[in-house]
């Protein structure tokens, strides 16, 4: 087992982190190696997960081996083969053999797509755009840049897994959840639990626990805490930013384990643990969207006026149209409003009656129009989670 | 081949589709049950999307695939703590593994110790 794990990490190493590595030892032994650049096959992270997610869930006796037509459907299966969700070896086996294709499950899928479809296209694309366009800024620009860049992350991933997750089910597959309104979380911890559920879920299964979790003392959970949060951060990009987001949510987690007992920390009004996680969010994307320190450092001094460029093309105005507004608005309400227990249970409500699920699709099918509109009259559309 | 191009929409999509639904009409037939139509026409369908994107990689990948089914066996096998017994290839072995088992491990046994 653990051989087997070795060689596909090490290849995963090998295309993925060497650069990182080279950098690593010039900085350590001063010297001058240099990591040759080698282009990494798509989607080899996720890859790379099943295959763990495969060989550890047969070692642990949680499912058996398939044959070679089950592996190679669940490593190939081409909803979720480039950017996830990951789906473990123990839930798809089952699968492989005994699936249900009906009406149901395929007009389910036909809506969760159409859904994804008006996520990517309508708000993460515009927001993208945006983004790109936007390099030299004044103060105001810089801080609704990041807070596009927030949401275009979070409607761009979870628009993807909700297309491969309708995809999956009109093949006959269920795939779990990836995101569950990460945008409401009162902690760090509670987010990791809502941001994508099913790479927190192979961590937890394959490091974690493994690891000994919390059963063998405090400090040994803290210490493995730092660990998943440092693979998480290493899993996303071979750079130091990501490393530095990765720890950061690390620390955050293991501080937020500290407190959770105190009194103080227990009355503290929802909304303010709400209001704190939501800006270390806020800053830790911006570590995440920039490749390298320094791009994150200048962006980050412009937010707080300390750099400032003797011309900017266009002010906040140009920016923050009437059309931007509506959609900021609408993504907003959407990531955490439309999450909410009450608006759940009411909209679960709406669409259970017949009037309401039809009106449900009717909308649904005019927002699938239009965001089939968008992908034809624009020109940005990649997913961020396919460079990983 | 992302999800949102014109491509995958009006293009792969229905044509995925389509082949994926007439394996699944294809299975209902008693002689054509046990060949795995639907397995298979999604293997193929998802090297074409995978090949899409890199079709250099598809190579590698399969080759990938391989090695990660093998490996399982592997392990599957050490948990049946016949791994050195077999690679003996002692007859008491013989009657409990499956022959593809035994060859892997076997395999598997060779390479590691070379």
């Amino acid at each position: 087992m653990f051989l087997g794990v070795a060689a596909i990490v090490g290849l995963l190493i090998h295309f993925k982190y060497t650069g990182l590595l080279a950098d690593l030892w010039n900085l350590l032994a001063k010297d001058n190696l240099s990591g040759k650049s080698v282009i990494a096959p798509l989607g080899i992270s996720f890859i790379t997960f099943s295959a763990i997610s495969y060989l550890a869930d047969i070692y642990m006796g949680k499912a058996a081996a398939g044959n070679l037509i089950d592996c190679a459907l669940y490593m190939t299966f081409f909803p979720k083969v480039v950017s996830g969700p990951i789906v473990l070896w123990r839930d798809f086996c089952t699968q492989t053999r005994d699936r249900e294709i009906d009406l149901t499950h395929i007009s389910d899928g036909v809506s969760r797509i159409m859904i994804g479809f008006a996520k990517k296209l309508i708000l993460a694309d515009t927001f993208g755009a945006c983004i790109a366009k936007a390099t030299v800024v004044d103060v105001p620009t810089a801080w609704l840049v990041a807070l596009l860049y927030m949401l275009q992350i979070y409607y761009d991933f979870s628009g993807y897994s909700d297309i491969a997750i309708g995809l999956s089910g009109m093949l006959g597959f269920s795939v779990k959840e990836n995101f569950n309104f990460p945008y409401l979380s009162c902690s760090i911890t509670e987010f990791w639990r809502r941001w994508h559920i099913s790479l927190g879920t192979w961590f937890r299964e394959y490091v974690y626990f493994p690891l000994g979790g919390s059963r063998r003392g405090a400090k040994r959970a803290i210490i493995n805490v730092a660990i998943v949060f440092f693979l998480t951060g290493v899993w996303h990009g071979a750079g130091w930013t990501y490393m530095l987001w990765g720890m950061i949510n690390g620390v955050c987690n293991i501080i937020e384990k500290l407190i959770a007992k105190k009194t103080w920390y227990e009355k503290t009004p929802k909304f303010l643990k709400w209001a704190a996680t939501m800006v270390v969010t806020f800053f830790c994307w911006e570590l995440f969207r920039f490749a390298d320190f320094s791009a994150c450092l200048e962006w980050l001094k412009t937010m707080f006026g300390l750099v400032t460029f003797p011309s900017i093309p266009y002010n906040w105005q140009y920016y923050l149209d009437a059309r931007m507004i509506t959609l900021v608005a609408v993504a907003i309400l959407g990531a955490t409003v439309f999450g909410l227990p009450k608006v759940q249970s009411a909209y679960k409500w709406f669409t259970q009656r017949t009037w309401g699920y039809l009106i449900h699709q009717i909308l649904l099918v005019a927002l699938f129009v239009i965001a089939i509109l968008f992908m034809i009259n624009s020109t940005y559309s990649p997913f961020i989670y396919f460079q990983y | 081949m992302p999800f949102t191009t014109q491509i995958f929409t009006f293009g792969f999509f229905p044509v995925c589709m389509i082949l994926y639904y007439l394996a699944v009409l294809l299975e209902k037939i008693p002689l054509l049950k046990k060949c795995r139509l639907t397995d298979l026409a999604l293997i193929g369908i998802s090297c074409g999307f995978y090949m899409w994107a890199c079709i250099d990689d598809i190579v590698g990948f399969a080759a990938y695939i391989v090695l990660v089914y093998l490996l399982g066996l592997a392990i599957q096998n050490i948990r049946k703590k016949n791994f050195f017994l077999i690679a003996q290839d002692t007859e008491n072995n013989q009657k409990n593994s499956p022959w593809r088992c035994r060859f892997c491990s076997w395999a598997l046994l060779r390479l590691w110790v070379c």
